[in-house]
């Protein structure tokens, strides 16, 4: 074979058997998201993920932001400023009143308020999608998701592995055996930053130790819940140590902290989350036996052992150098990319990753389509890291109980 | 005091001088003003398949893409200075043109299939803009911004002085130019690398690195201004008037001009 025919040969088959992951749903992760019939939502809470998921809303047709919601002036506002035609509310309750006819609520508050809202959107008849964490207690996730079932409504927690199309790639890699057993599991979220809002106390909600699940809960649960897909197990003990190590400005809600969760089948995750430092940002690792996943939200890669099998794709893949390792991109739309050779052109998810949670919540509410993260998912994952934080606060072992998932 | 905060983005490094009582006002309002230049870097990096411009490059040729209010004010000046530059700034000039701004329905499309959008010229403007409004919002009236010490805007003056003297050093020389409430940004053919044999400002009309007229500075009344301006005018010294008449001033930094204070 020449190298030209090889490489059409590679590309041809992409589409072969060995190459099942690459061509998968990922093809249509590009593509632009219209709901079938016209569908109207209402955003609570114009923070920063609220408004960035005004972003991605304005980008899919047949979707209209009709309102938008929050009990701070200045927030209010500046959602406003982001979606054409859309009126605003101060409260949910004005907003359920004045907004009938609203088929979906998004529910972006402070994480100790999401129960109130999702309550409310939910007993009003209207489907729910609520940013993770579900809530900052046991009680209140477990009220939302006896809620969400009452209500026979789509309710969809805002945990974005699930997702995201480069961890489901990532994830069949992984069910197919790709890295064989996992040994080691370790992941973190560093991103220097004082997280403080302003001078308003009600927007610093995470610095306010009776109802912030600090970095565990705020940054980690979304993190934990892609090891609780991916191994189809919650963790079953925690220990941790949290500290103020630069931000010393009178808070007491901690800015670093780590903590080792412990999984029956005798697997480890180390986990740290800092916003003193920056270095290599968030990523989760699964370390296996014959390779180890680098996922890190809009990227992925694969890093294989020595020892294991090459498949055939893997030579036509795209690579990236980390220091003494190399990774292969996990790409979405590779058989479409691989097909015009332009496969380097495919790193990164096309969308942000908050884009394909609401996606996959919209065609939940217009198509019927199967909800891609519960209520229960999300009561679980708050559960572990609401125990996880008690962990850290005490400097104890705790055991994570399966009676806390359940309603 | 004066608190610094500094933050990668735009592939280079933004810098935010703050004065104030209150530390830890100061720096969560600077983080949030700085969020903004990383917020704005994700949407218009063409670098990035999630952002905002690969969103418009993939789509905006099938269909019209309406824009909420900021970015479309973004892509409503990019209009302004690309007609009054005479085509000498143009977003779209990688494709030789091609981006429809609709100021009535506030949308933008792409004349044909494979069209590329470059803010390269105009986006540090643009998020640095945003960054102060935020700063503005929270009452802040004293700070300065730069990002990759091309383009600054100061707002206020430090205690007891007139404007913030930004110094700039060009053929040999410095010179100091004042601002207050407004906005600098310089630019020239060869950008810092004077010995590169071809410059990296390309003239989208004649499609090859524009005619070399050295250094230049511009001063104008927003950062996004100064930032478009200052690679128009680069490209095509002749939009001088064009330039004058929408309130911008040029400054020619190898000509010798005096500085407006001594340093």
């Amino acid at each position: 074979m020449t190298p030209t025919d090889r490489r059409s040969f590679l590309r041809t088959s992409l589409g072969g058997a060995t190459a099942l992951a690459l061509a998968s749903e990922l093809d249509l992760a590009a593509a632009l998201f219209r709901a079938n019939a016209p569908v109207s939502v209402a955003l609570v809470g114009c923070g920063r993920q609220g408004r960035e998921m005004l972003a991605e809303l304005a980008k899919m047709e047949n979707v209209t932001v009709v309102a938008v919601c929050d009990t701070v002036e200045s927030r209010l506002s500046s959602g406003q400023r982001r979606v054409r035609d859309a009126k605003g509310y101060a409260t949910v309750k004005e907003l359920l009143a004045g907004e009938p006819g609203v088929d979906a609520i998004l529910v972006a508050t402070p994480t100790h308020t999401h129960r109130e809202v999702a309550e409310a959107a939910l007993a009003a008849g209207k489907h729910v999608y609520c940013e993770s964490p579900l809530a900052s207690t046991i009680d209140d996730a477990k009220a939302i998701v006896r809620a969400a079932r009452a209500s026979g409504k789509v309710f969809q927690t805002g945990m974005l592995g699930r997702v995201n199309p480069i961890y489901k790639l990532a994830h069949k890699f992984w069910k197919t055996g790709s890295i064989r057993n996992a040994v080691a599991l370790r992941a973190q979220s560093h991103d220097k930053t004082s997280w403080r809002v302003g001078s308003d106390p009600a927007l610093n909600w995470r610095l306010d130790p009776s109802v912030s699940l600090g970095l565990i809960g705020e940054l980690g649960t979304q993190q934990l819940d892609v090891y609780h897909w991916f191994l189809e197990a919650y963790p079953t003990s925690v220990s941790g140590r949290g500290a103020i190590m630069l931000h010393d400005d009178g808070r007491e809600v901690h800015d670093t902290v780590a903590a080792t969760f412990g999984f029956e089948s005798g697997l480890t995750l180390q986990y740290s989350a800092s916003i003193a430092n920056s270095f290599e940002s968030t990523y989760e690792l699964i370390e296996g036996s014959m390779g180890t996943m680098k996922l890190a939200w809009s990227w992925g890669w694969l890093f294989k052992e020595a020892d294991a099998a090459t498949q055939g794709w893997e030579v036509y893949a795209n690579r990236q150098q980390f220091h003494n390792d190399e990774g292969i991109t996990l790409i979405a739309d590779a058989t479409k990319l691989a097909a015009q050779d332009k496969l380097k052109d495919g790193v990164g998810l096309p969308y942000p990753p908050i884009y394909y949670g609401l996606e996959s919540f919209l065609k939940s509410v217009t198509e019927g389509a199967e909800v891609q993260c519960s209520a229960e998912e999300g009561l679980r994952a708050a559960a572990v890291a609401i125990v996880a934080k008690r962990a850290i606060d005490s400097g104890d072992q705790l055991t994570i109980e399966p009676g806390l998932f359940e309603v | 005091m004066i608190l610094t905060l500094a933050r990668a983005a735009m592939a280079t490094r933004f810098e935010l001088v703050l004065d104030g009582d209150d530390e830890r006002f100061l720096r969560a309002v600077g983080e949030a003003a700085l969020d903004e230049v990383t917020l704005w870097e994700g949407r218009l990096t063409r670098y990035r398949r999630d952002s905002l411009v690969a969103h418009l490059e993939r789509h905006g040729h099938a269909r019209a893409i309406e824009l909420d209010d900021e970015t479309f004010e973004l892509f409503d000046v990019c209009d302004d200075v690309r007609i009054a530059s005479g085509g000498a700034f143009d977003v779209a000039h990688r494709s030789g043109g091609g981006l429809s701004v609709d100021r009535a329905e506030r949308s933008v499309r792409l004349e044909r299939p494979g069209v590329e959008l470059d803010l390269g010229a105009i986006g540090k403007g643009f998020a640095i803009d945003r960054a102060i409004a935020v700063l503005r919002e929270e009452g802040i009236e004293r700070a300065l911004l730069h990002g990759g010490t091309s383009t600054v805007l100061a707002l206020g003056s430090p205690p007891g002085e007139e404007g913030w003297g930004v110094r700039v050093l060009a053929g040999g020389g410095a010179r100091t130019i004042r601002l207050d409430g407004r906005a600098l940004s310089v630019s020239a053919q060869h950008g810092r690398r004077a010995d590169a044999a071809e410059g990296h400002l390309r003239d989208p009309r004649r499609g090859r690195p524009a005619a070399d007229l050295g250094p230049i500075a511009v001063r104008a009344p927003n950062a996004t201004a100064a930032d478009a301006w200052s690679t128009a005018l680069v490209v095509d010294p002749g939009a001088e008037q064009a330039a004058r008449s929408m309130g911008i001033e040029l400054f020619a930094l190898d000509r010798g001009e005096p500085s407006e204070s001594a340093t």
